[in-house]
């Protein structure tokens, strides 16, 4: 085990957290694809503690601090998703969470909202 | 030996008094968040623009005194002072303009709690400079503001997926700069950027792919097109102050941030000709998108919300002309300050203009507008005045903003057609002004057509009074400045410019 192959494995981890975002619509699996982007920055950070900067205490300190704080925003929009939901909703609005939607009227002519 | 104590704690936070004074007031606020009462809701909104407003003033005293601080994790010198006073002051009026449009609705005391909470966490975002300070604050920013539009808009929006799909892709920015910071931290074992800057390791290659996925993460929550939907779909069917909070705080956050990067990825560009053609097409993208979008749509939200969005290809614009060198002796973050003043002064009464008659119609379209001369003649003629400012009118600040760009094209150091990408940029920044004049004449010609049913819109509302009073002091500071500015162009007295004011305040 080396530095290079941990950094292969997060650079894949990384690549199937981006995939995962472009590729899945639903929410959940967006969340999750997060998290595995989330993981390939803390492979990341430990290997090169491990490897390369023998007792380092900063990438410990900021992979707590960094944590708390983007799982909390995720956690946020997972709990206003779920909270926000009715039973009226859920029959009848897809979760559609597209990276990118060819909609015409993000280009052209109006944008009408729903009732 | 309370005295002793306090002295001690008051010499302690010498420079951040600032910040001090607005977590004092977030305190003080705790105690009434509970209440529900309409004096109170006032007493509240009170109180908190009192706190932002004397934080603002202790932020220009201590600008002007020359104070300066650096400790392991934050860093405040002039720059970030002006950047914290800029915020502050915008912050007083989009507070009102929420207080004003949701003075009625339960949970306003909480909605300026979370406010000031995220004008705290922007200021420590501005003044960081350990990467842990900077992920940390940056990342609660974009919290606040979630939790800030998610309150405003509670049971207020269609579809709360647009308000989701809209805060994913922030949360995807944060993720990727998360994964940037262990390639910078890789790369180096250094914790703020300066200490990389001094150092042999600027241009290493983990330090590249970190700055490279910050790019990224900048793009991807500045919604370049075309991935624009979540931000086009959101204003739409958003509550009155969701427009004002993504355009003047969002954007700024996002724009700051790439700020703090830029020491990095201006060499990077230089050295990279497919980052320099790309921050050159996005730059067009952002300014064509909006501004035909603009065009094409007939709803005033859209038409605001997108002309709003096409100047933001105006600082992807200067990544590349400060990487070619055109802003040699011009700090970036100066630039990006005069662009928001510049946006903020120019959009903040339309916005307010757009919403209540949006209110008063009960419908989001360009029909509002008409007749309006007929109707109220002096808000037509302001509304006017502040379209063709954003167009660039001669006499006010859009045309000083657009001049300086000019200046340096037109000057002796041969910028003008120098190459293709030089001449392209030249371009876009030509279409920019051309396109948002098309966009004003537009609703100009609207405001002047008869029609619509002829009422009363003389009435004593608190909200058109508060109409009346951004309209006119927008358009004062607007003509101030123009005015000065094109006085200091003809070699006239200087003594008034805003440029000479903030030389006496950084000197």
């Amino acid at each position: 085990m080396n530095i290079q192959y941990l950094i292969y494995f997060s650079f894949f981890i990384f690549l199937i957290g981006i995939f995962g975002y472009i590729y899945k619509k639903d929410f959940v699996s967006k969340m999750i694809s997060l998290q595995f982007i989330l993981s390939s920055g803390i492979v990341n950070f430990l290997g090169f503690s491990h490897f390369v900067y023998q007792g380092s205490v900063f990438d410990k300190t900021f992979i707590i601090l960094g944590l708390i704080t983007v799982e909390f925003l995720l956690f946020s929009l997972l709990f206003y998703k779920y909270a926000s939901r009715s039973s009226r909703e859920s029959s009848r609005i897809v979760d559609d969470y597209s990276l990118f939607s060819l909609d015409i009227s993000d280009w052209w002519g109006e944008d009408e909202p729903e009732e | 030996m309370v005295l002793d104590f306090l002295k001690t704690l008051i010499i302690s936070i010498e420079p951040f008094y600032n910040i001090a004074i607005l977590i004092a007031t977030a305190f003080l606020l705790v105690f009434f968040a509970a209440s529900e009462r309409k004096g109170l809701r006032v007493f509240i909104i009170a109180i908190a623009l009192m706190g932002i407003g004397s934080s603002l003033v202790l932020d220009i005293i201590a600008l002007s005194k020359g104070i300066s601080s650096a400790n392991l994790l934050f860093s405040i010198e002039a720059k970030g002072y002006l950047q914290i006073a800029l915020i502050l002051f915008i912050s007083i009026f989009v507070l009102l303009f929420l207080g004003i449009h949701n003075l009625e609705r339960q949970g306003l005391s909480r909605i300026v709690l979370i406010f000031i909470g995220l004008l705290i966490s922007i200021s420590f975002f501005v003044i960081s400079r350990d990467f842990i300070a900077i992920f940390v604050s940056f990342t609660s920013s974009v919290l606040f503001l979630f939790f800030l539009i998610s309150s405003i808009n509670k049971n207020k929006i269609s579809n709360p997926n647009h308000l989701l799909r809209f805060f994913l892709r922030p949360a995807l920015a944060t993720v990727i700069v998360f994964g940037g910071f262990s390639f910078i931290y890789g790369s180096t074992d250094f914790n703020n950027f300066q200490q990389i800057l001094e150092s042999d390791k600027a241009g290493s290659p983990f330090i590249n792919i970190g700055v490279t996925m910050f790019i990224v993460a900048v793009f991807l929550a500045l919604f370049t097109p075309p991935i624009h939907n979540p931000y086009s779909k959101l204003i739409k069917r958003s509550s009155p102050g969701t427009e004002s909070l993504i355009f003047f705080i969002y954007f700024f956050i996002i724009l700051s941030f790439l700020h703090k990067i830029s020491d990095f990825y201006i060499p990077l560009v230089q050295q990279s000709d497919i980052l320099l053609y790309l921050s050159l097409s996005a730059s067009g993208l952002f300014i064509l998108a909006g501004n035909i979008v603009a065009l094409s749509t007939k709803s005033l939200r859209r038409i605001v919300a997108f002309t709003f969005f096409s100047f933001m290809g105006i600082p992807v614009l200067d990544i590349f002309l400060k990487s070619r060198g055109f802003f040699t002796d011009i700090d970036l973050g100066l630039v990006y300050l005069n662009l928001f003043l510049f946006l903020f002064l120019s959009y903040m009464p339309i916005i307010a203009v757009n919403t209540y008659l949006e209110k008063r119609n009960g419908e989001d379209s360009m029909a509002n507008l008409k007749g309006l001369y007929f109707k109220d003649p002096y808000l037509c003629i302001g509304l006017v005045i502040l379209l063709l400012n954003l167009a660039g009118l001669i006499g006010f600040q859009g045309f000083i903003y657009r001049y300086h760009y000019a200046r340096m094209f037109f000057s002796d150091s041969g910028w003008l057609f120098r190459d293709l990408p030089m001449t392209i940029a030249l371009i876009f920044i030509s279409l920019s002004v051309i396109l948002i004049l098309a966009n004003a004449i537009r609703l100009i010609i609207v405001l002047f057509k008869r029609g619509g049913e002829v009422e009363d819109m003389q009435n004593r509302s608190p909200r058109y009074r508060f109409l009346y009073i951004i309209v006119t002091l927008f358009i004062l500071i607007d003509m101030y400045v123009g005015i000065t500015e094109l006085i200091a162009i003809f070699g006239g007295d200087t003594t008034f410019t805003p440029v000479r004011f903030l030389d006496l305040f950084i000197s």
